[in-house]
C-alpha cells in the first residue's frame, strides 16, 4: 500500500493527492508499512569518556577561519620575486607551517590541526581571491558593526550545526558557512588584494578565454549545466594519499634521500630535455617543505612540554610528557609505536590538506598501513585493544574537525560541508589473499562507538573476506551512520587495469587500490616496509587527483536544452547552437542530446585543462608530490608527471535516473504511443505541469509540490509522463535506455584528453549537486517538477518510482558493465525494523551480496526511519548528532541544505528486505 | 586597545567566537574582558616591532627588513622577530627555543 511522501501547501491540492485520485501513487514506502511510532536505530554505542568529551567539544564548535597560514605564506611569497616557482612555493609553505600556532585541547592524545582553531580552515587566495574582492564592502560593513556576543546569541550556535550562517557578536559570517573574528576582516581583504591578477583563478581565466568555445563554457557555468571549475577550486583530492616514505624513513630520512638526489641531478638533464633540469629544484623544494613540517610538529612538541611544566596535576603532566616524547621522536625518525605512527599519519594528512585546497583526500587502507606497529605493540604487550580503540576514536574526532575552505558555491552547493576522507577496509593483499586484519575490526568498532562523519569507511568487498568482518560491517551499517559503503573489489580492479594498464599497472598493483573521496576508484601501489626486523607490504595511493576535469554535468538540463533548441528557458539565454531539427524520431532526439553533451564536454575540458596547467606551473604540491610514488625517486613533481598513474581526469555526471526516465517517457508517450506531441510536452514543461514553483511551496521534493489554480489542464499529460516506465523496476523499456546511455558515456568520455594527454573516463556520483542542479532545471519529461531535486547518485532510483522491491532495482542497475566507469552509486534507505536483529543482519548482508555479485560497483545504506528525518527537519535543535548518508558521504543532518534534506526524506524507504 | 580573553596564554582558541580557559576549564567568549590572572600571549600588537596602521586592524612589522604589513591580532608565539615591547635589545623571539608569553600582564603591558 502506498503512502504519500509529503504534504502539499495548505489549501492547495498536492501532487500525491491528485495522483491518488487517479489510482496512481508515488510510493515512499516499499515492501510493507513502517511502524507508526518513531523507530530509533538498533545499534547505538558510545565512545570512551575522553573521546566523547572531545567529540562534544566539536559539537559546540563553529566552523572558523584563521589567517595565520595565508598570512605567512603570502608574506614570504612576496619576498621571493624571481625565485624558481617550485622553490618559491616551498619557501612560502615552509614559512606558513613554521608559524602556525600549535593548540592542544584538554584531553587530547592525538594532536594537530589545520589552524589555531579546533574546526579551522583558511582561504588560499593564491588559488582564488575573486569572492573576497566581490564582497569586500559587505565584509567591511559587517566588521564595523561591533557588538559583544551576548548569551542569547551563544545559545543559537546549535542551529545549523557548526555553520556560521549569519553575523553575530564579534563574528562575521563568510558565505553563510565560516566565521571570522571581525578584527581580522581587514587583514583577510588585504590578503585577497595581494593576489589579484596573480591567483590560479585569475591567470587561468586570462588564458581560458582563448579557447574557441569559451562563450559556450561561460554559458554552461552560468546556467549551472556545469557546477564548477576544478583548477582553482579543488585542484587535488578524490584520491588516496601515501604515508610510506615518512613511515619507513622518518622525515629526516626523507630529507636525506632528497639531499642525495640533489648531488646526482644538479646540472644534469638525465636524458630529459624538458623536465630533467627541474629535478634539482624539486628536491630542494622538498627539503624546504619538510623543514617546515618538522618545525610545525616541533612546535606541538614544545607546546606539550610547556603544558607539562605548567600543570600541577600529575596525571596531566604524564600525559603531556608522553605526548611531547612521541612528537619529539617523530619530528625526525620512524615511529616506534602504533600511537606514534597514527599521530604521524594524521599530521601528514593535515599537512597535505594545508598545502592545497583539497576535498576527498583519503587516508587509504589505514588498518593495513598501520598493521606492523599494531601487531608488534600487541605482541610486546605495549598496547591493549581498548587503548587502540580509544586512539582510533580520537583519530575519528580529529578527522571530523577538518573543514575545507574552497571557492564559494563549492563548499555548500557541492560538498555539503563534507571533506570526504574515505578510509578503506578489506580488499586484497599483494599476493592475492585477503588483506583484512584484526585492526580493521577495531576501526569498524570505533566507527560505531564514536560515530562521526570522518573518516567515512568503505569495505572493498570480495568473496574471500571473513564472515565476522562482513557481519561487523553490517552491524556498523545498522548504527545508521551510512558507513561502511560496500564496494566491489573485482569491478574496481577491472576498471583500473583498463584505465592504467597503458601506464604499466599490472594485476598485482591493481590490488593496492583505494577509494578516494566519495567513491572515486583511485590507483595505488605497494611498498615494502621494514619494522623491528620484519617486512610488510603496505598499500598507498600513487595516482593523481580524480574528479578533476569536467566537474558535474547536469544531464537533465542538457536534455532541456535539446527540447528548446539549445536554449535555457529559465534564463532565456541561448546556450548551445540551435539545431533547428524537428526531432521527429527518438533517434534524432538522442543524436541531438549526444551532440550537445559532447559540445559541453569539449568546452569544459579545454577550459579546465588550462586552469590545471596554470595550477601545476604555479601551485604545484611539493609535500604531496614527494609522498607519492615515484616523485621522490624520479625528481619529477606531480605537474611533471611524477606520479606513477596520471590518467585520472574524468567527466562527472549528475541526474542519470532523471535523464533515463525522461528519455523513456518521451520514447513511450511521444514516439511510440504518440499520446502526446513533443510540442505538448514542451508547453507542459514551461507551465510546470500547472504547479507552483518549488520555492513557492518551500519544498524541493516532487511529492510535496502543489497545483496552481487552473493547473488542472496539464493533469493528463503529467499523469501520462509519470506513469511511463521508470528506471528501477526491472523494466527493459527503461533499462535499455540506461544501457544505451552508459555505453555511450563510457565511450565518448575517452575521446577527450586531459592536459596530461590521457583519455577521460566517466565518474558517476552526484555528491550534493543534485540539489542545486535540480533547483535551476525546469520540469522534465519524466514528470519531475521545476526546481525539485534530482535523484541522487547514478544508480539510485528517483524517489518513489521504484515500486518492485530492491531486487528489481538491482536488476535495472546492473544492466550495464560497471567496470567501464570509475564508479556507480546506489543509495538505499531501509527502515530500521527491516534489518532488526541477527536475522535482519543476515538478510541485509545477503541483499548486499546479491547486488555486488550481479556486477554492481557500490551500495550504501541509510538505515533510518523517515519520520525521524521529518522530525529532525522540524526540530533541528534536538538532532545535533544525527547523521545521514547523502551520496557517497555521511553528514550531520543539521549541516546539509534543505533541498538535500527534502530529497533524503523523499527517498523510497524499504520496509522489508 | 583593551585586553580580551584571547590575549591570554591560558586561552585555548576553539573557534572565532570562543575558547577554553585553562585556569577554570570553562568556555569563555573571545572578546570578553579577561580576569586579573591574565598572562599575556605574544601577539603582533605587543611586539616592539609593530607599528600601528591608519586602520586599527592593520599595521607594519618593522622587525623584518622589508617591513611587511601585519595585523595586531596575529599570534606570535612562533615568530622569530617577536620582541616584547619592554625588552629592548633582544633580536630574536625566544619562542622557538623556550616558553614565551608567560610573563604576567603587569610586567609586559606598558
Amino acid at each position: 500500500m502506498a503512502k504519500e511522501i509529503g504534504s502539499a501547501t495548505a489549501g492547495v491540492e498536492g501532487l500525491t493527492t491528485l495522483l491518488s485520485s487517479k489510482g496512481f501513487t508515488l510510493d515512499c514506502q516499499s515492501g510493507g508499512e513502517a511502524p507508526l511510532e518513531l523507530t530509533a536505530r538498533e545499534v547505538q554505542k558510545e565512545p570512551t569518556a575522553r573521546a566523547g568529551a572531545l567529540r562534544d567539544l566539536y559539537f559546540q564548535t563553529l566552523s572558523s577561519v584563521s589567517l595565520e597560514f595565508p598570512y605567512w605564506y603570502t608574506r614570504r611569497w612576496r619576498q621571493l620575486e624571481g625565485e624558481v616557482p617550485v622553490v618559491r612555493r616551498a619557501e612560502a609553505l615552509k614559512m606558513a607551517f613554521s608559524h602556525l600556532t600549535p593548540t592542544i585541547y584538554p584531553g587530547e592524545r592525538l594532536v594537530g590541526g589545520k589552524t589555531i582553531y579546533y574546526r579551522g580552515s583558511f582561504p588560499m587566495p593564491w588559488l582564488s581571491e575573486g569572492y573576497f574582492m566581490a564582497v569586500q564592502d559587505q565584509l567591511y560593513q559587517a566588521a564595523l558593526e561591533k557588538g559583544s556576543a551576548a548569551a542569547d546569541q551563544v545559545t543559537k550556535w546549535g542551529s545549523g550545526g557548526g555553520n556560521v550562517t549569519e553575523n553575530f557578536g564579534s563574528v562575521v559570517s563568510i558565505a553563510g558557512k565560516f566565521g571570522i573574528p571581525r578584527q581580522e576582516v581587514p587583514a583577510l581583504l588585504e590578503l585577497a588584494r595581494a593576489w589579484v591578477g596573480k591567483s590560479v583563478d585569475d591567470v587561468g581565466h586570462k588564458y581560458e578565454q582563448m579557447i574557441p568555445d569559451y562563450p559556450l563554457k561561460e554559458n554552461l557555468m552560468h546556467s549551472v549545466i556545469c557546477m564548477f571549475d576544478s583548477g582553482y577550486t579543488l585542484p587535488q583530492g578524490r584520491e588516496a594519499t601515501n604515508y610510506y616514505f615518512p613511515l619507513q624513513h622518518g622525515l629526516e630520512g626523507v630529507k636525506e634521500i632528497a639531499r642525495t638526489h640533489i648531488s646526482e641531478v644538479a646540472g644534469e638533464a638525465g636524458g630529459d630535455g624538458l623536465r630533467g633540469m627541474d629535478r634539482l629544484y624539486f628536491y630542494q623544494a622538498s627539503i624546504l617543505v619538510l623543514e617546515g613540517i618538522q618545525s610545525w610538529i616541533g612546535n606541538y612538541a614544545k607546546e606539550a612540554r610547556r603544558l607539562q611544566q605548567e600543570s600541577e596535576d600529575l596525571l596531566l603532566q604524564n600525559e603531556c610528557g608522553e605526548l611531547a616524547d612521541s612528537l619529539e621522536w617523530i619530528v625526525c625518525r620512524q615511529p616506534r609505536t602504533f600511537r606514534e605512527a597514527l599521530q604521524l599519519i594524521f599530521l601528514l594528512h593535515t599537512a597535505v590538506l594545508n598545502e592545497d585546497c583539497i576535498s576527498g583526500l583519503s587516508p587509504g587502507r589505514v588498518g593495513q598501513i598501520l598493521w606492523p606497529w599494531y601487531e608488534q605493540d600487541r605482541e610486546a604487550g605495549r598496547l591493549g585493544e581498548m587503548e587502540a580503540l580509544e586512539l582510533l576514536e580520537l583519530y575519528r574526532v580529529k578527522m571530523t574537525c577538518y573543514d575545507c575552505f574552497a571557492a564559494m558555491g563549492v563548499v555548500g552547493g557541492v560538498l555539503s560541508g563534507n571533506t570526504f576522507n574515505h578510509l578503506c577496509l578489506g580488499g586484497l593483499a599483494k599476493d592475492g589473499g585477503s588483506a583484512t586484519n584484526r585492526l580493521e575490526m577495531l576501526i569498524l568498532e570505533a566507527g560505531m562507538t564514536c560515530a562521526t562523519p570522518q573518516p567515512t569507511l568503505g569495505l572493498l568487498y570480495h568473496e574471500r573476506l571473513p564472515e565476522d568482518l562482513l557481519l561487523q560491517a553490517i552491524e556498523c551499517n545498522k548504527t545508521g551512520t551510512g558507513y561502511p559503503a560496500w564496494l566491489n573489489d573485482e569491478v574496481a580492479r577491472t576498471f583500473l587495469l583498463r584505465q592504467y594498464g597503458p601506464e604499466g599497472m599490472d594485476v598485482e598493483e591493481a590490488r593496492a587500490w583505494s577509494v578516494g573521496g566519495c567513491l572515486e576508484t583511485s590507483p595505488g601501489s605497494w611498498h615494502e616496509l621494514t619494522l623491528g626486523g620484519r617486512r610488510y607490504w603496505i598499500p598507498g595511493g600513487s595516482g593523481q587527483p580524480t574528479s578533476v576535469g569536467v566537474h558535474f554535468l547536469s544531464l537533465p538540463k542538457i536534455l532541456e536544452c535539446v527540447l528548446f533548441n539549445g536554449r535555457d528557458m529559465r534564463r532565456d539565454v541561448q546556450i548551445f547552437p540551435p539545431q533547428d531539427r524537428p526531432l521527429v524520431t527518438y533517434e534524432e532526439l538522442w543524436d541531438t542530446f549526444c551532440s550537445y553533451f559532447e559540445m559541453a564536454v569539449q568546452a569544459l575540458c579545454r577550459a579546465n585543462n588550462i586552469q590545471h596547467d596554470i595550477w601545476r606551473k604555479q601551485n604545484m604540491p611539493v609535500l604531496h608530490s614527494l609522498l607519492k610514488p615515484d616523485c621522490l625517486e624520479t625528481g619529477y613533481h606531480i605537474g611533471n608527471l611524477g606520479y606513477r598513474y596520471n590518467a585520472t581526469y574524468n567527466v562527472e555526471s549528475c541526474g542519470t535516473a532523471n535523464l533515463v526516465n525522461a528519455l523513456t517517457a518521451l520514447k513511450t508517450c511521444v514516439y511510440q504511443d504518440k499520446s502526446h506531441t513533443l510540442e505538448d510536452v514542451r508547453q507542459a514543461i514551461l507551465a510546470n505541469f500547472g504547479f507552483q514553483t518549488a520555492e513557492e511551496v518551500g519544498s524541493y521534493s516532487l511529492a510535496a509540490q502543489a497545483l496552481r489554480s487552473g493547473g488542472e489542464v496539464w493533469e493528463e499529460i503529467h499523469h501520462d509522463l509519470l506513469a511511463a516506465p521508470k528506471y528501477g523496476n526491472d523494466d527493459p523499456r527503461a533499462d535499455t535506455i540506461l544501457a544505451q546511455w552508459e555505453q555511450y558515456f563510457s565511450t565518448v568520455a575517452r575521446r577527450f584528453q586531459s592536459l596530461y594527454g590521457f583519455p577521460l573516463y566517466p565518474c558517476q556520483i552526484s555528491v550534493s549537486t543534485h540539489g542545486p542542479m535540480g533547483a535551476v532545471t525546469l520540469a522534465g519529461p519524466d514528470g519531475r517538477l521545476a526546481g525539485t531535486t534530482f535523484a541522487d547518485g547514478s544508480m539510485s532510483a528517483y524517489p518513489g518510482t521504484d515500486r518492485n522491491g530492491p531486487y528489481a532495482l538491482f536488476a535495472s542497475a546492473t544492466c550495464w558493465d560497471h567496470s567501464r566507469s570509475q564508479n556507480s552509486q546506489m543509495n538505499l534507505k531501509i527502515h530500521p525494523s527491516a534489518a532488526r536483529g541477527a536475522q535482519g543482519a543476515r538478510k541485509l548482508l545477503e541483499l548486499t551480496r546479491a547486488y555486488l555479485r550481479q556486477g554492481a560497483f557500490h551500495i550504501q545504506y541509510n538505515i533510518v526511519d523517515s519520520k525521524v528525518l521529518k522530525d529532525a527537519q522540524a526540530h533541528p535543535e534536538n538532532y545535533r548528532t544525527l547523521m545521514v548518508r547523502v551520496a557517497g558521504f555521511t553528514q550531520y543532518w543539521v549541516e546539509i541544505g534543505k533541498a538535500i534534506q527534502d530529497e533524503v526524506i523523499a527517498r523510497t524507504e524499504y520496509e522489508f528486505i | 586597545m583593551e585586553n580580551q580573553h584571547s590575549d591570554c596564554r591560558r586561552y585555548v582558541p576553539v573557534d572565532a567566537a570562543k575558547g577554553i580557559c585553562r585556569r577554570t576549564g570553562g568556555m569563555v567568549n573571545l572578546e570578553d574582558p579577561p580576569c586579573r590572572d591574565l598572562i599575556q600571549l605574544p601577539k603582533c600588537k605587543y611586539c616592539a616591532g609593530f607599528l600601528s596602521g591608519e586602520q586599527e586592524e592593520l599595521g607594519t612589522c618593522t622587525a623584518e627588513a622589508d617591513h611587511p604589513w601585519t595585523y595586531p591580532e596575529l599570534v606570535a608565539t612562533t615568530c622569530s622577530w617577536f620582541l616584547p615591547r619592554e625588552s629592548e635589545g633582544k633580536t630574536e623571539n625566544p619562542a622557538l627555543e623556550q616558553n614565551v608569553g608567560l610573563s604576567p600582564v603587569k610586567e609586559s603591558l606598558s
